[in-house]
């Protein structure tokens, strides 16, 4: 086995079912993320994408907000009120710091199943402006997502990223492939947050491994073969059968 | 003495009720969230980790409004915060599951306690 350098890993809202994901219908990810609306209308909400962000739009924010967040994973929001100006210095802050902790650099941190709410406060004068939810639930099951490139000469590359869909048992040769772990509750929702992934692969002579940004790996087929890739974090281990056909044995 | 008079039968005037100065309801909208939750006369319910928002107004016996306030016993478990939306409206958080009272003030005085319990789902 061949011990891959800590990654990271994975989930988002709206994957629940698991095909193909796409920001848009056009060629490449949407410039702006996902504004979500607090849960008194009075704030937009944006996440930073992250290991567990299938789409990123090309502002550095999710292209879905996520409903649900993994336990033990980090992740950052943004909240944002126009309703007075000179616009409010705010501050972001979690309902229960049982459930959510805030790290200094204000990265929040799931702690326990249950809600997850962060309220949206004026700093100083304490009056709150919105609040967002999510749901915090505990990882059951973690399952590859992938996207494809052409050729061992054409690398996959960032902008090829913004689609993708489960990752298949069979690879060609030659055929680079973009991997990222995504996490999924016991209900089947797919769960955000960044939660560190070791990525291993059986041989690595058949498919090599390597790692890239925001905890997706890449694996490049060397030759016809079968093979097992593996994935363990969040307490989730998980494995797949990689059949590598076409090309030289 | 024709102005004292006058005076103390216009201040027996406004002290008997004509001033409508006396505590006489408070009124209690709560609003939907995604967590569910409930604001009522008789109990309020706030998900753990959550949030709920109520509109709470406080009347005289004319149907005046009165300066109204709204504070937890306890704010590790429930706690209440203005909204920047009015001075009416209130968020109740969820801090930690058990139980407080929230105390309505109307003019600065104590006038109604609700039980409040913080649940985990």
């Amino acid at each position: 086995m061949k011990p891959l350098s800590a990654l990271s890993f994975v989930a988002l809202g709206l994957v629940a079912s698991g095909c193909v994901v796409s920001a848009t219908a056009t060629d490449g990810p949407p410039l702006t993320g996902a504004a979500q609306s607090g849960s008194l209308g009075l704030a937009k909400f944006q996440y930073a994408c992250d290991s567990s962000t299938l789409v990123c739009a090309q502002d550095g924010n999710a292209a879905a907000f996520p409903s649900y967040i993994a336990t033990g994973a980090r992740f950052k929001l943004t909240g944002r009120y126009d309703g007075e100006s000179p616009a409010t210095a705010l501050v972001l802050s979690p309902i229960a710091r049982e459930l959510v902790s805030t790290d200094p650099d204000g990265t929040l941190v799931a702690l326990q199943a249950g809600w997850g709410g962060v309220e949206l406060k004026k700093r100083g004068a304490g009056e709150t402006v919105d609040f967002a939810m999510f749901r915090i639930a505990t990882p059951s099951k973690m399952v590859f997502f992938s996207t494809y490139g052409s050729s061992t000469t054409s690398p996959v590359t960032g902008a090829q990223s913004w689609k993708m869909s489960e990752l298949g048992s069979r690879l060609t040769v030659s055929q680079r492939t973009l991997v990222q772990a995504i996490f999924r509750s016991s209900g089947g929702e797919s769960l955000a947050g960044e939660v560190p992934v070791d990525f291993k692969v059986a041989d690595p002579s058949i498919v090599d491994v390597s790692s890239l940004a925001r905890g997706r790996v890449e694996l490049t087929p060397r030759k016809k073969g079968t093979t097992e890739i593996s994935a363990e974090g969040g307490g989730i281990k998980a494995t797949l059968a990689i059949e590598v056909t076409g090309g030289a044995s | 003495m024709k102005k004292l008079s006058c005076a103390l039968v216009a201040a027996a005037a406004l002290a008997l009720g004509g001033c409508g100065s006396e505590y006489s309801t408070h009124t209690i909208d709560d609003v939907a969230t995604p967590a569910g939750g409930s604001v009522s006369q008789q109990a309020i319910r706030v998900p753990y980790g959550a949030a709920v928002k109520a509109h709470i107004m406080a009347y005289d016996d004319d149907g005046h409004r009165l300066g109204g306030d709204v504070q937890s016993s306890d704010p590790t478990v429930v706690d209440v915060a203005n909204l920047v939306t009015g001075d009416d409206d209130w968020v109740f958080f969820g801090r930690r599951a058990g139980h407080a009272e929230i105390r309505l003030y109307a003019n600065g005085r104590l006038q109604r306690t609700i039980p409040a319990d913080v649940v985990s789902d």
